[in-house]
This record gives C-alpha cells, structure tokens and sequence, in this order.
C-alpha cells in the first residue's frame, strides 16, 4: 500500500464513520458525567481519606507531645509529625497539578513539555515521599508507645529493632515495586522527550 | 450550551472515533480514552470562545487528550459501560477495503505518539499551517517531520 492508497483509503473509512454516527445526547451526557465522578472518585477520595488520617494522627500528635518527654522522643514526634503533615501536602499538591493540565489552548508540544515537566515532579515527589516512609518507620513505634502506653521502646531496643526490620523489609519490597513502576513510566517520558527534540 | 457541546460531539464523533483507534490498545483503553476526551472537551468547552477555528480547537484537545493518556492494564474493574455499538470494529462491507484498513491503522501505530498525531492530521487533508497550529511544531518542522514519517511508513510497508 502507497501513501496514495493510505489516503485513499483513509477517505473512504472516514466516510464510513460519517455514515455509520452512533452517539446520542444521552451518550455525551453520561459520558461526561460518569467520566466526572470516576474521576472524583479515583483521585479524591483516597487521597482526601490518606489526607484525613495522617492529619488526625498529626492533630492527636501535637496535642500529646508534651507526653514525650526526652530529646530523643521529641526529635522523634517532631519527624513524625513532619511525615505526617507536610510530606502528605506535598504528594497531594504534586497530584492535583497533574490532573490540572488544560489542553484547550495549548498545541500538542506544549501539553507534552507540561505533562513531562509535571510527571518529573510526580517522581521528585515519590523520592520525598520515600524518605518520608523511613521517618515514619524510625519515629512511629516510639512516638506512639510514649504516648498511647506511656512506654519508652528505646529502653526495650529488641521490640523497636524487631519493628524496624519486619516493616523495613515490607518497605523495601514497596519502595522497589514504586519505583519498577515510576521507570516504566520515565520510559515513556523519554519517547515523548525524543519526539519533540527531532527537528 | 449543553446543546451546543452535543452537537459538536456529534458533528465531530468520527474525528474522535479515529483517534482513538489510534491511540487505543484494548476496546477497554479505547473506550476509556474515547470518555477522557469527550470529558476533555466538555472542560474546555467552557473557556473555548471561538478564537479558533471548532475543528481546530476539537483537534487540540482531542489529540492532547490521547497523547497524554496513560493505559491502565485493569480495565474491565470499574469500567463504564456504555450501551452501545459505539466503539465497535466499524462495520465495512467491503472486505477488502476492511482489510486494507486493518492495515492502515497497523502500519500508524507502530510510529511513535508524536508522529500517530501528525499523520492522523495530515490523512484528514490539513494543510502543513494547520497541522503547525495544533501541534505547536513549525511549518518547516512539520514539512521535515512528514516526510520522515512517509519514508518510515514506506520501510514499513515494505518489510
């Protein structure tokens, strides 16, 4: 087949299609707003719910840290609640500027620069939120055994090294998963990249 | 509005129908894409004020839309289902030209994403300007990327 024919060809589907219209107003309509709601419900939702949990515990954090009552657990509650308060506000931001992206008056390379540029801090923002993990994996154990028992875990190092070594080994294998799946997507980033680059 | 939205969607649900043939994998991904894009629209319906040209702007979106469409591989779980043939394979009675067809879409998809829109445009008889305008390339760019396309395209067919 020639360029020629390809065109031909292209024609003549196109006028099949012309003949062949199938979409109804109520079509477009529960289209758009099924869309919506999914939309809504996927992204929202566990993220508004994570949101919700993390600034509880934080809330409840702060309201019993005078509870902790040495250096070395403040300098933990503090890390705590920074993981906690902050590092979810950031994945949060980083998420919803992705979804933002309008295409109405843009031309396909600059929805691209923006959609790459905004994929990079989606991953910048998975980095942080790694190291948030480690915080929160250091810091939760003896934050909430202060204050919910009011024991001090670091005077029973094997409970908190028993905690870190289970839940660092259920982290790795978490981390290593995010991050096979963060490379499949920079793959595809680099494809889109190459496209706009050739001149 | 709504009516006016409608309308458009229906004046123009070949164009989308196209693309997402295109840019589509599965029916579940081309049928989730066809809904990104309609939703796509109806978003920016609301700012879009007639500066250009409906079927340029419907382009825009449309093409930004599959561009920027990520696959998911599990579809069927909370899949919309829409009552319809609306995605079905097109029903040509033409065998041969069904084939040929076939074959088209074949050869368009093995080019990479930036290339699937351009060559899409310009099956659709745009002109080198035109094509310019919705992909944000230059005319001259756009001139040297078709015919680099017509040659990959032409080693494909041959293969």
């Amino acid at each position: 087949m020639d360029l020629d024919k390809m065109k031909d060809n292209w024609e003549k589907l196109s006028n099949e299609i012309e003949k062949q219209k199938s979409i109804t107003d109520k079509l477009v309509l529960d289209m758009t707003k099924e869309k919506y709601n999914k939309k809504m419900n996927g992204i929202l939702i566990p993220e508004l719910i994570g949101g919700i949990i993390c600034f509880s515990v934080a809330a409840y954090g702060i309201l019993n840290f005078d509870k902790l009552d040495t250096w070395y657990l403040q300098l933990c509650g503090v890390l705590f609640l920074v993981s906690l308060i902050i590092f979810p506000i950031i994945v949060l931001r980083s998420i919803f500027n992705l979804k933002k992206i309008s295409s109405g008056n843009l031309t396909s390379r600059e929805t691209l620069e923006n959609f790459i540029e905004k994929k990079k801090n989606v991953i910048f923002v998975q980095k942080i939120t790694a190291v948030s993990n480690a915080f929160l994996l250091f810091t939760t154990l003896p934050v909430c055994a202060k204050i919910l028992n009011d024991k001090n875990i670091f005077l029973k190092p094997t409970k908190l090294l028993l905690f870190v070594g289970i839940m660092g080994v259920f982290l790795f294998f978490f981390t290593r998963f995010a991050i096979n799946a963060l490379k499949k997507k920079t793959k595809n980033m680099q494809e889109l990249l190459e496209s706009l680059e050739v001149s | 509005m709504e009516k006016d939205f409608i309308n458009i969607i229906k004046d123009n649900e070949g164009i989308i129908y196209k693309i997402t043939m295109l840019y589509g994998d599965s029916k579940e991904d081309k049928e989730d894409l066809y809904q990104e894009i309609v939703f796509q629209l109806w978003k920016s319906f609301k700012n879009f004020k007639n500066q250009s040209k409906i079927s340029t702007w419907l382009y825009k979106v449309a093409l930004n839309t599959a561009l920027t469409h990520i696959k998911k591989e599990k579809k069927k779980i909370n899949q919309i289902s829409f009552d319809s043939s609306l995605l079905q394979v097109m029903d040509i009675k033409d065998s041969q030209l069904e084939e040929q067809i076939q074959l088209l879409y074949k050869h368009i998809k093995q080019l990479n994403s930036v290339e699937r829109g351009i060559i899409l445009l310009f099956l659709e008889n745009h002109s080198h300007k035109e094509i310019a305008a919705i992909t944000g390339f230059s005319t001259s760019n756009i001139g040297t990327r078709i015919g680099r396309i017509k040659e990959k395209l032409k080693t494909q067919m041959l293969k």
